[in-house]
Formats: C-alpha cells, structure tokens, sequence
C-alpha cells in the first residue's frame, strides 16, 4: 500500500521553524513575589555613607567569594559517581568590557625586603627592614586610560597631606627612570598626613606600558624609607617585560 | 511542484551534502573538545554548540571573526538535508517502513538535542541539615536582583538577566518607580576596601557601599575551581530623576540597600534563582565509607517535601543513580560540603529529556525492521530460486 506524499516544502518549514526558535533566548525581567527568606540587611539612605566601614554584618570584601558549593568535595566521591562542580566553572562572558590588565611585568626584591601576602589588587607586596624600621612596598596595575600620571602624583601627595601639583610642575617634580624599554616616571614626596604623629616619606614610580599603568611606590617612616632609596631604584631595574 | 523549487530541494537533499555536514560535525566535536582545555564545558556548550557561527577573537584586538559553522547551524542543516530526502526520495510505503522509522528517530534526536538546548535548566541546591529551600541557585547564570523589602511578609522581587547589564540601554521594571540604567559591565572583577588600594580609580557609586569598595576588571576565567565575579556599575532612575549609581557584583555577598518614596529596595547579584512550588528540607545527609577504611562507599539525602499548600509530605532519599523526580524537576545527589552537613542536589529540567530514549528506540527499531524486511525477502527469493 503506498501512502501519500508529503511535500518537501513542509519539512524545510518545520526544520525553519525549529531553527527559528534557537535565535529565542529569555533575556527578559522577571516579577515575583516570594516569602523572606532571609532577614533583610539594616536600610541605608541612598545618600553615600561618609565612613569607611562596611554595613554591620556585612563579610570583608577582598578577592574573589568563595569559590562554591556546587563544587563540594569532588575528590572523594566513590568512582563511577556524577561528576561534580560543574557550576563553579566560569560562566560565558558576555558583553562588552574594559581590557583586563595582566601580570606582564617580573621582577626582583632585594634579598632583605621580606615577600609579604598580597591584597587583592596587589601584585606584588614586600616589607623592607632595616635599622630605622620598616616600610611598605606595593605594586598596582591600573587600566591606563583611568590614570593620568597628574591625577596619581596628586593623590599620593593627598595621603601625605601635601598641595596638588599643576601639569606644568610635573617635569620639576618628578625625575624619570629608564630601564631598558621601561620608562619609569619617579617621585619622592615627604609629608604628614592628617593624624600622623610623625612625617612619612614616599618614593613613587610610574609606568606606563600600552593599556597599563604600573605603580611602585614604598612608603613608611621617613629614616625607614630613605634608608630604602638605592635599593629601591635597584629594584625598579630589575623589573622586565615577563615576554620579552 | 516548479522545477525551480525541485531543484532546490533535490540539492537540499543531496547525499554529498551529507556526508560533508556529518564531517562538519565530526570537526566540531575534535574542535569543541580541544578547545575545554582553555574555556571549560560551559562556554564550549554556548561558543561552539548552541550558536550558528563560531566565532574567534583575533589576539586582544576585541574583533571576533567567524571561522566555523556552529551547532545549531550543522545541526539545522542536517535536519533540513534529512526532511528533504526523507519526502524527496522515499516513498511512502510499508516495504521502506523501516528506514522510515530510523529516519524519524534521527530527526527526533536532533529536535530533542535543539529543545534540550533551549528549554533544560540546570541548577544546585545547597541545604544544611534541617534547613528548608523552595528554590535552587543556576550553575552559570546570573541576575540583578531588585526586592522590595519593605513589607514584613513578602518581599516583591524583580529579576534581570546579566546580558542585559551589559547592553547599556534602560531597563524598565513592571510595576517598579525604578530604572536600571547600565553604566558599566565586567564579566570578571576583583574588589577591594578603598583602605587597600587607595591608589585605585574610583568606582564612580554613589549609593550603597559608594567608593568604600573599588574593583579592577580580570580577565574571565575558565579554570573549573575559579568563579567569575561579574561586576557592574548601574544607575537608579525615577520619574523624578537619577538616584545614583551602585557598585552590584557577584564578590558582594551581601545585598546594598535604596530607599525611595517610603520603600526599600536590596540590590544584589547573585545566582539565578529558580523556585518551586514545593520545599525541600535536609533531614539528614549519610557519607558512608567501607569500613576501616577512608574510601567512601555511598553518599545520600533523606529529605522531606512538603508541597506549597502543606497537603503533601513524604520523605525520600536520593543516592547515585537514584535521583528524586518532582513537578518537572530531577534531583541528583552531587556533592556534600560543610563535614557532612550540608548536601549539594544538582536539579535538572528538561522537557525534553524523554526524547533521546524514544529516538533511539525508534532509530533500533526501524533499522531491526528494515534489516528484517531485507532479509525476509532476501530469503524468500532464494526459495523461489532452489524451489
């Protein structure tokens, strides 16, 4: 028994369709009402808080949150179990973002600035000692477009309590550093900032490198830092393009 | 039919376009598979299988190419290539009834694959023990959550998928006074307290935690122990005009909070949150091991659902290969964390998860059923033959 035939053009109109309705993503708000589930956080006024504290309760900020749950303790399940941790892996991205600045840049410390935990946009971090005491040395990087030289010679003369600079003062202000293809832009600053019971010396570097600014910068009590000032302009020597 | 429209469909049909679309999709599976060394099972599902074009980056220029026909687009062709030569070429009759029926599993196969990709949700559960959810939290997707939290019995809550943030355009809220007006989007950022970087560019918030908190912008991640913190700067319109804007992002645990005309609003980005009409509470998670040993031998929930009006309650354990089904949703016992207090149920939905087992059982047994035709005739010719 031969049966009728179907025409082709309805296939292709099904399979169109199908295809059709791939292109279809919900991407559209949602509005429900569900019981509370959890207390709500303490209102706060829209105006921006003065402090620099966090809300009560709330969990430090620093980094990534943890890395969770779905996760679990995937290395003892018992063999042939589903796999697990399949959330925790990095969703698409989507939409347009600033150019991440990258770990483009090695360096070395000398031998008595002790390597000390970094902080979550530090990348690198070091305590130098000697006899006059201690001090800090940071390192940031910075999308560049966001960090006019000007602007961060001012606010790091802001955290010592000293006057801004106008650009035309920037040449007698600063010094420059070259090291192979690194431009450094140098400052040196002494100040006391508000509440400061004694005066604290700055010793700043600047580069910039395409899309990133770098910022060094060694602070601490003033004998402490420039005590620190050679080795400090040594370790900016040090630092090399990590591809060359 | 013209011969215009026969000829496109006879070439629509083609064999050769066959084979060369079942090598296409050979080359993606070789491709999609390399290319999780780098981006993970996620984004490979989303980049190479579920798009019409694969599209590259070329270095860090921002400018992405096309440089391979992606899934939906092999996968489309394939059914339009099988549809065509199914009514072109074979007639319907009961000798060809088997390749009939392998023919309509395979369709149904790549029907069930494409509703698989639109309409399967994946989710988690995390219950400690003797806690109570009525929702799970989605593996990959994201959300701007704005509640109104200002009655003491229900929270009003309006929801907004992440690609929208990063569209830059007005986002209405039905039956809210506010406006979400994106300013900036960040698949991945790191925060920190204005205290440790003092050095940072300011957010540019002015509500909520405002410039306490700065972020710098990372590279996404695809490493499977790493999280993405999707992070964005958006502004809060009214009627009346700008609130201000708001640092949201996913390394914020806790919601910030604006008021307006007398109501409070919590703003936070969290997980996806998909709600049901029943619960779950944890009565109790077993992490079983051989005895004498470390090895384990058998994870399990015992929990209790009990339906939104209270009139069902019943327990049920879920262990490996024994997940719990309820409205739509599948339960699968998946992790534990918290030294054994909490138990973590991957939840699947997907409506169409019955079609691969009726396409392959239609596919065996049309190809059982052709095969048999074949050999029947094959063997009563040969009677005739020595007859």
């Amino acid at each position: 028994m031969t049966l009728p035939r179907v025409p082709p053009s309805v296939g292709a109109t099904i399979a169109v369709l199908s295809l059709s309705l791939a292109a279809c993503r919900e991407e559209t708000v949602r509005t429900y009402s569900v019981a509370k589930d959890t207390p709500p956080p303490a209102a706060a006024s829209s105006a921006q808080p003065a402090s620099g504290e966090l809300p009560p309760g709330h969990p430090p900020i620093g980094g990534m949150p943890p890395a969770t749950p779905p996760s679990g303790d995937a290395s003892t399940l018992p063999p042939g179990h589903p796999p697990i941790g399949a959330a925790t892996m990095a969703g698409p991205a989507s939409g347009p973002a600033a150019a991440p600045v990258s770990d483009s840049l090695t360096w070395a410390a000398p031998d008595h600035w002790a390597a000390k935990a970094l902080g979550p946009m530090r990348r690198g971090s070091f305590t130098p000692k000697n006899s006059a005491g201690e001090a800090d040395c940071s390192i940031f990087v910075f999308p560049a477009d966001r960090n006019p030289l000007l602007d961060n010679i001012n606010r790091w003369r802001g955290q010592l309590g000293l006057a801004p600079i106008t650009a035309a003062q920037i040449p007698a202000e600063t010094a420059t550093l070259e090291n192979g293809g690194l431009k450094f832009t140098t400052v040196e600053l002494l100040g006391q900032p508000a509440g400061a019971a004694a005066p604290v010396r700055m010793l700043g570097a600047v580069l910039y490198r395409g899309q990133e600014a770098w910022f060094f910068k060694l602070s601490g009590a003033d004998t402490a830092v420039a005590a620190e000032k050679s080795a400090f302009i040594d370790f900016l020597r040090t630092v090399r393009p990590a591809t060359p | 039919m013209p011969a215009s429209i026969r000829s496109v469909v006879e070439r629509l049909a083609s064999l050769r376009l066959t084979v060369v679309l079942l090598a296409l999709s050979m080359a993606l599976v070789i491709i999609a598979t390399l290319a999780q060394v780098h981006l993970g099972i996620w984004a490979v599902q989303e980049k190479y299988f579920r798009s019409f074009i694969v599209f590259q980056q070329l270095g860090d220029s921002g400018f992405a190419v096309p440089c391979f026909p992606g899934g939906y687009l092999v996968g489309g062709a394939l059914l339009i290539n099988l549809l065509c030569a199914q009514f072109l070429r074979f007639t319907l009759n009961w000798r060809n009834a088997g390749l009939h029926l392998t023919h309509f599993g395979i369709i149904l196969l790549l029907v069930g694959e494409l509703l698989t990709g639109l309409l399967s949700v994946e989710s988690h559960l995390t219950l400690d023990t003797g806690a109570t959810l009525n929702y799970a939290e989605a593996a990959v997707a994201r959300e701007l959550a704005i509640v109104d939290i200002t009655d003491t019995a229900a929270d009003r809550v309006w929801t907004v998928p992440l690609p929208r943030l990063a569209s830059h355009t007005p986002i209405a809220l039905p039956g809210c006074p506010l406006t979400v007006l994106p300013v900036r989007f960040h698949p991945n950022a790191t925060l920190a307290m204005r205290t440790e970087a003092p050095n940072a560019p300011a957010s540019g918030a002015t509500l909520g935690l405002g410039d306490r908190v700065v972020f710098q912008p990372a590279a996404t991640t695809y490493r499977p122990n790493e999280e993405n913190a999707p992070t964005a700067l958006i502004e809060l319109r009214t009627a009346e005009g700008a609130l201000g804007t708001m640092l949201v992002s996913f390394a914020l645990d806790e919601p910030q909070t604006v008021t307006h005309s007398g109501r409070t609003y919590a703003l936070s980005l969290r997980r996806s949150r998909i709600y049901f009409d029943f619960s779950l509470t944890l009565v109790e998670f077993r992490h079983d091991k051989y005895p004498g040993t470390e090895i384990p031998r058998n994870f399990s929930s015992q929990v209790r659902l009990t339906s939104a009006d209270g009139l069902e309650k019943r327990e049920v354990r879920i262990f490996m290969n024994n997940p719990l089904r309820h409205g739509g949703y599948t339960f699968y016992q998946s992790g534990f964390q918290n030294n054994d207090r909490t138990s973590i149920l991957q939840v699947v939905r997907n409506p169409g998860w019955l079609i691969p087992y009726i396409a392959c059982v239609m596919s065996g047994l049309g190809l059982l059923l052709h095969f048999g035709i074949t050999l029947g005739g094959f063997l009563s010719r040969r009677r005739r033959a020595t007859a």
